[in-house]
């Protein structure tokens, strides 16, 4: 904090020593708006990076991709993108490095493009958060059965069905559920 | 990812790069959906 009360930001990093030309194959359109917005723009633009949108909408055939990612050093890719192969690279002799905005990345690879010596990243490890907190989270809705809760005060009343703790060779234990 | 492209283009160890391996030991999304 600063001495007037305000949240003390980190110093942003500028030490840029190349501009390197970076394409992002999400067609025009939603899935381009989801990724390329606030934040992305902002980190692009303290980077003094600028990216260029894929401006064509798909489908795409290899020869359409080859002539955009033509001179392309990176490569942003994500669902949807074709897989990275001979035909799609065909006029491009300068990408070093692809990144893929999202997790697997078995429908972008190739051995075209490791053979190329190619880094390719994926968001995983930045998304597995977000999705072990998003499998915890419906793991406790439905073991609360806040579905069925939330509904508690409507014309209807849901019944509450009592749990047991313990299991017989007839009666298996059941968890405590709204049904 | 901008970030990773940073570190690469100024020289710095890459934090989320795949090997080959890796890569393709993943499940393939497209086939999942039927996506081309």
């Amino acid at each position: 904090m600063t001495a007037d009360g305000r949240r003390r930001l980190p110093p942003q990093r500028r030490t840029v020593t190349h501009r390197p030309d970076i394409f992002f194959m999400a067609p025009p359109g939603h899935l381009q708006n989801w990724f390329w917005h606030g934040p992305s723009r902002q980190r692009a633009a303290e980077l003094s990076y600028e990216v260029r949108l894929n401006p064509r909408d798909l489908p795409l055939s290899s020869q359409d991709w080859a002539e955009l990612i033509e001179g392309v050093e990176a490569l942003l890719t994500t669902w949807g993108s074709p897989r990275l192969d001979e035909a799609i690279m065909a006029r491009n002799t300068t990408l070093q490095i692809v990144g893929h905005v999202g997790g697997s990345v078995a429908g972008i690879a190739s051995e075209a493009l490791f053979g190329r010596g190619i880094h390719l990243c994926t968001a995983n490890p930045i998304m597995a958060q977000a999705v072990a907190e998003w499998s915890l989270m419906m793991t406790l809705v439905g073991l609360r059965g806040l579905v069925h809760y939330a509904q508690v005060g409507a014309s209807a009343p849901p019944r509450w069905r009592p749990c047991s703790t313990s299991s017989t060779a007839t009666s298996p234990a059941s968890p405590c559920r709204w049904k | 990812m901008l970030d990773e492209f940073h570190r690469h283009f100024s020289g710095q160890p890459l934090q989320m790069e795949v090997t080959a391996e890796r890569a393709l030991a993943m499940t393939d999304a497209s086939l999942v959906r039927g996506h081309s």
